[in-house]
């Protein structure tokens, strides 16, 4: 049996607008293994995003716990919450959000650069992640000079940069056109296996979700067991 | 580094679309610091010179007065023996400033005037007096001869050689003071630099006025040492312990109404100025909100790949601080240049009014100097950076309450 690398116990999360009351998560239970791939599918405004932003100390849940490795994200400081997202967790967002000031490969480089890793070796690795997804010439290139895809490679060797044990990924290719969502599909794929590292992916193409070890459907609050 | 790297590309970047701002900004401090630098460098010097013009010709550095003795003989040289003999003071001239009443016979004018009574050595030695007291025409006056400054010989027609009435109020036998009528030849036309001074003052020689006018009222001014002039609180100890019953005033106790003015003008500048750049801190402030405002998603990014709350707001007070360092560098170096070159800058731009106007600007062609003083330039320089960085933290203080969530999907 593998070890638990992330747990959701009774987890519950509501926003509170005025005086209403949304409840987005009610009493949810999770386990994600190391090693593996859980793919989350579920309508638009069903909580998908919410449950990743919990699991990667973004957000903290109004009730129950977030466990990984068995320390309660949700309880942890800033400082201790930063370090933990900077040296854990590897985020990929929809919208392949970059640095608009800086190149490709400082891009990649920020992550182990605020976890005070050396220039030279953070150059060295960063510039291997960017040829592995097949950005070699593109290293100086700025964000608007890049396409959409090619953004989301960056995205996706910046998530990897630090060796975070695990990899969130907040439908990764929803911005981009088939042919390279595809492409970025298996990439992320192969990358997070080839790395050993755990993914936890939010998606509505079925065909992605069906490529990773375990599917969950986030309905009326509660997660089930996918197809 | 890091931080240190993003507050540089947030300031500069080609891509950022605020480094338009950021220039602003930065050339705005600059101009500040040129404008306070330049505004109270040109004010210590017009001090300086003042206080330089009243302390070599009006007060001296010190003045010594004794009471009236009983006896009819005042040892006037003895007194300037032993004051010449304490330690710091270079020369001592003994002189009488006495009201008198000028009538020039050849163009029957008349006018009152201050008649400082010294002896010639004053203007033959080099002094503080000598040096700012320029005779620009004649010769030292001599027994029965005057100096008289130019607005004075415009406002009685006189020139030199020509003969002056003078009526003064001198030691009389059966009154206090009794009216007495000299004749004097005018000898040399002189200039100060000090308006007051010269169109008030005539100057003469002590023989034989001094025996007129009665040794009592004798004021011995003393020049002293350079580096005691503006503390000679030993020097009046000195003085004090040896002639007890002596009043001894320094040059900044005689002028002191003069003295607090100017001082008091000065810090009426500095705060003026100091509005200025309180102005331009907000701009600072609005400005760094407006930044943070369209980075927020990139410091939701920074936030999400580990970077910690204070780390954020430190960006962007590094992004204050370097904008407001190199605007205060631009400004210095701005104000040292201008302090270097005022006088061909005046020159040149009175050149061109002249051009317009036909005729040359007072204010331009006034030989203008700076004295930029080291700790002023530090103290501006400190307060300008706090203002810069406290109300940049004031525009961002609040990203330290969001959390990244929030400030991702701030639209």
């Amino acid at each position: 049996m593998s070890e638990q690398l992330l747990r959701f116990e009774s987890v519950t999360k509501t926003y509170i607008s005025g005086e209403s009351r949304l409840v987005i998560l009610e009493d949810l239970d999770l386990s994600v293994p190391s090693g593996t791939s859980v793919a989350i599918t579920g309508k638009s405004g069903s909580g998908k995003s919410t449950l990743l932003n919990l699991a990667g100390g973004l957000d903290k849940p109004t009730a129950g716990s977030v466990l990984f490795l068995g320390r309660n994200v949700g309880k942890m400081h800033d400082k201790a919450l930063s370090a933990f997202r900077n040296r854990h967790i590897g985020f990929v967002f929809q919208s392949h959000i970059l640095l608009e000031d800086f190149n490709a490969l400082e891009n990649v480089c920020v992550p182990a650069l605020i976890r005070g890793d050396g220039r030279q070796a953070t150059i060295q690795r960063a510039t291997q992640l960017l040829k592995r997804v097949g950005l070699a010439d593109r290293l100086d290139h700025r964000p608007q000079k890049l396409s959409g895809g090619e953004r989301q490679r960056v995205a996706i060797c910046r998530a990897l940069i630090n060796q975070p044990d695990l990899i969130i990924a907040d439908e990764p290719t929803g911005s981009l056109d088939e042919a390279s969502a595809s492409d970025i599909e298996t990439l992320l794929l192969e990358m997070v296996k080839e790395e050993g590292r755990t993914l936890l992916l939010v998606t509505h193409n079925p065909l992605l979700a069906a490529r990773c070890s375990n599917v969950y459907l986030l309905q009326n609050r509660q997660l089930q067991e996918g197809p | 580094m890091f931080t240190l790297k993003l507050a540089w590309r947030y300031a500069f970047s080609k891509s950022n679309r605020h480094r338009s701002a950021t220039l602003v900004i930065m050339f705005g401090i600059a101009i500040g610091m040129l404008a306070i630098i330049s505004v109270l460098a040109l004010m210590n010097s017009l001090q300086t010179e003042l206080l330089d013009q009243v302390k070599a010709i009006e007060s001296f550095h010190v003045q010594v007065t004794f009471p009236p003795s009983d006896s009819s003989v005042v040892p006037i040289e003895d007194y300037r023996e032993q004051l010449e003999h304490i330690e710091h003071v270079v020369q001592v001239f003994p002189y009488v400033n006495t009201q008198v009443m000028l009538q020039n016979p050849r163009a029957d004018r008349s006018s009152t005037a201050r008649l400082r009574v010294i002896e010639a050595s004053v203007w033959e030695t080099e002094n503080p007096f000598s040096k700012r007291t320029l005779l620009w025409n004649g010769t030292i006056p001599q027994p029965l001869e005057v100096a008289i400054s130019g607005q004075m010989a415009m406002k009685i027609g006189a020139n030199i050689g020509d003969t002056l009435q003078m009526t003064l109020l001198g030691a009389g036998k059966t009154a206090v003071l009794a009216p007495s009528t000299v004749t004097l030849t005018i000898s040399a036309i002189f200039q100060t630099g000090l308006p007051e001074f010269d169109n008030s003052t005539i100057i003469s020689d002590v023989t034989p006025l001094m025996n007129i006018i009665g040794p009592k009222r004798v004021i011995y001014g003393l020049f002293l040492e350079p580096n005691v002039i503006n503390r000679s609180q030993s020097v009046v100890s000195t003085i004090a312990n040896e002639f007890p019953e002596a009043t001894i005033r320094t040059w900044q106790q005689v002028n002191s109404a003069f003295y607090s003015a100017l001082t008091l003008e000065k810090v009426m500048m500095y705060l003026f100025l100091l509005f200025m750049f309180i102005i331009l801190a907000v701009n600072m402030k609005n400005a760094s909100s407006r930044l943070l405002f369209v980075k927020q998603r990139e410091l939701a990014i920074l936030r999400a790949l580990g970077s910690p709350r204070h780390i954020t707001v430190q960006v962007f007070l590094l992004q204050a601080v370097i904008i407001t360092l190199i605007g205060e560098t631009i400004g210095i170096i701005g104000s040292f240049l201008l302090g270097t070159y005022i006088g061909p800058i005046l020159s040149w731009i009175d050149s061109i009014q002249s051009k317009f106007s036909g005729k040359s600007n007072v204010l331009l062609s006034y030989p203008f100097t700076m004295e930029i003083q080291t700790g002023e330039v530090i103290v501006i320089t400190c307060i300008v950076l706090a203002l810069s960085v406290g109300f940049t933290y004031i525009g961002c203080r609040h990203l330290l309450r969001k959390e990244p969530m929030e400030l991702m999907y701030h639209e």
